[in-house]
């Protein structure tokens, strides 16, 4: 098992094909990654879409008001198109920093195979692995975890022997820090990039705006009972939901107070 | 009754939409929604043009050579390794293939050689680039001791590499699908709203100029890399400014630069129009047309400082933009095992 934890770091840091131009997986309102950070945690995703069919996004948000946290993520991703396949197959990782009602809480909403693979007892083993990395404010270090439990879980959903969950508790720990570690290495060791567009040749004041039409075209409406929320939070112990999205389709969601 | 308006489709459903006579709206028999006969009207106009076919035209400056006293005083080498052939002024001899490192390099005729429209001069000096060298490798846990001695550092070199700009007046026309979620609570219940728009965006932006390395032998990614240069600066070309340095000459012709410059141009100006685009929840770009004005392209050639180095059978590419003294080059992929050694180290509570 140590073996085969080491060959998924390996072949995680070892990825260093460019993800093509396409959506981003990484979309950090709240600012909490370096854009170092954003473009590796890009790049580790794009390996997962391709190898393992199966999409990733990390969604930090500064405020999203009074809405509850897990509903809004699910129509963030159902709206943006996130997910692969007919079902979507695919994992959200949620954060608001702050706030009375999802403040530093983490969420996990699953969409397709993701509902199967991630099951509660995973998510609150995936929750324990980054908390450390939460309470320090190492958002980079929990998200680099975080992308690994994610490849570890695909890896071993793959795998016809489930009794490889047997991993000592310890060697998930050194796992998450020397990843953590190499993944800040790796960073500092590779900084040739590909240039997006060109707008540092535009030049001073040339952008003018000729046409601007917003056209309301109709509104759909859904109803969902809330969640009561007398078993949320209370010693950093998870809270787990199945709910339908706005746009009709069916996530599952663990949350966290980290 | 309703009345048949069957050339209009749904935007929710896509079924064929009929005028309510009751509603005065655009009713959909399939999914419910009733439209605003206007919007339609405006969300199927968009549809049509938006057909129109994009327009990403440049006009190729035309081609003059070195004149006979410039080519008095110039010379040419050619790479018996990569192939690479540089032209330098009479009093700089080149020694060894900045390309490569081979040796080998003889020296050739100057003959059929695209005289460059601009120079951005070298303001960086050989001791600049060599700070900056010594400053990048410094303290990287994972960088061997060996890797870079002060003999290697030496040898940074001053190249003029040649890049086509692609200097235009870009008018831009994208459409997006565009909801606004609203959220209330209504006892035991969320109520949520989404609404759907149609966004449309017009407008431009003019492009100073946009480069494109123009040859082969030097690694593209690594060029972006040190952008920006600022053009302003460039000067009309004049061999004087060759003294010391390495002129690369150019292998790939403008007209297969173009994709590259125009896919930049076209991620820009939609990048642009899409940041105007305020106040939905969520902004899915459907459709991006880009039309080109002016669009001018000329040979310009850009100061680099440049070491390629063997370490292990495997060269590392470093580059320093001659004009800012932005330092870049990869130092990752030196050994897959220093990571799996890090890794354990780690684990091992050394490190
Ligand atoms: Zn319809
Ligand atoms: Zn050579």
């Amino acid at each position: 098992m140590m073996k085969k934890a080491l060959a998924v770091l390996l072949l995680l840091l070892l990825m260093v094909s460019p993800a093509l131009a396409e959506m981003s997986r990484v979309v950090d309102q709240a600012d909490v990654l370096t854009d170092a950070e954003e473009q590796l945690l890009e790049q580790e995703i794009a390996q997962i879409r391709e190898k393992y069919k199966f999409d990733v996004l990390l969604l930090t948000m500064d405020s999203i008001g009074d809405r509850q946290g897990d509903y809004y993520a699910a129509d963030y991703y159902d709206n943006n198109g996130y997910g692969v396949g007919p079902n979507h197959d695919g994992i959200c990782f949620f954060y608001v920093p702050q706030g009375d009602r999802n403040g530093n809480t983490v969420f996990f909403v699953k969409t397709g195979s993701g509902e199967r693979i991630f099951t509660d007892d995973v998510d609150d083993e995936i929750a324990n692995q980054i908390r450390g990395y939460m309470r320090q404010q190492n958002y980079g270090g929990a998200l680099a975890q975080y992308v690994l439990a994610v490849i570890d879980q695909l890896e071993e959903s793959r795998a016809i022997n489930r009794a490889t969950r047997l991993l000592p508790i310890f060697a998930i720990a050194g796992l998450a820090v020397g990843a953590a570690v190499a993944f800040s290495f790796k960073s500092q060791m590779k900084n040739v990039r590909r240039k997006v567009g060109a707008m540092s040749y535009v030049r001073d004041g040339s952008f003018h705006l000729s046409r601007q039409q917003d056209i309301y075209l109709y509104t759909t409406t859904t109803r969902r009972r809330i969640e009561t929320d007398s078993h949320r939070g209370g010693g950093g112990g998870g809270s787990h939901g199945s709910f339908t999205s706005s746009s009709g389709s069916h996530h599952t969601s663990s949350s966290y107070k980290m | 009754m309703t009345q048949a308006a069957a050339h209009y489709k749904c935007p929710c459903c896509g079924a064929s939409l009929t005028f309510g006579s009751q509603s005065q709206q655009m009713d959909c028999a399939s999914c419910g929604n009733s439209f605003p006969l206007e919007a339609i009207q405006q969300a199927a106009e968009i549809d049509v043009q938006n057909t129109t076919d994009e327009q990403m035209n440049w006009q190729f400056a035309s081609h003059s050579d070195f004149d006979e006293a410039e080519s008095a005083h110039l010379k040419t080498y050619r790479c018996q390794n990569c192939g690479s052939e540089i032209v330098a002024d009479e009093t700089t001899a080149a020694t060894e293939c900045v390309y490569c490192g081979s040796p080998s390099i003889l020296p050739g005729v100057l003959s059929g050689a695209y005289r460059p429209d601009a120079v951005i001069p070298f303001q960086k000096s050989k001791k600049e680039a060599m700070d900056a060298l010594r400053n990048h490798c410094k303290g990287k846990k994972l960088l061997p001791k060996t890797f870079m001695s002060d003999n290697q550092i030496e040898k940074i070199t001053g190249v003029y590499e040649p890049f086509w700009l692609f200097q235009a007046d870009a008018e831009g026309d994208c459409t997006f699908n565009c909801t606004r979620v609203s959220a209330r609570r209504q006892g035991q219940y969320e109520v949520i709203n989404t609404a759907h728009f149609l966004v449309r965006r017009g407008g431009g932006m003019s492009f100073k100029q946009v480069p494109v390395d123009a040859s082969t032998k030097m690694d593209d990614t690594l060029m972006e890399s040190i952008e920006p240069y600022d053009s302003d600066k460039a000067d009309d070309f004049n061999i004087g400014y060759l003294s010391g340095y390495q002129a690369q000459r150019h292998d790939v012709a403008a007209a297969d630069c173009q994709p590259r410059a125009n896919e930049r141009v076209r991620e820009s100006v939609l990048s642009t129009l899409q940041s105007t685009v305020i106040g939905y929840s969520s902004v899915v770009p459907v459709n991006t047309q880009v039309q080109l004005r002016h669009g001018q392209v000329r040979q310009v050639l850009m100061p680099v400082w440049l070491l390629n180095t063997r370490w292990q059978g495997k060269t590392y590419t470093f580059a320093m933009n001659g004009q800012t003294g932005q330092f870049v080059g990869d130092l990752l992929g030196i050994t897959a095992a220093a990571y799996g050694i890090a890794y354990l180290l780690f684990t091992m509570g050394v490190l």
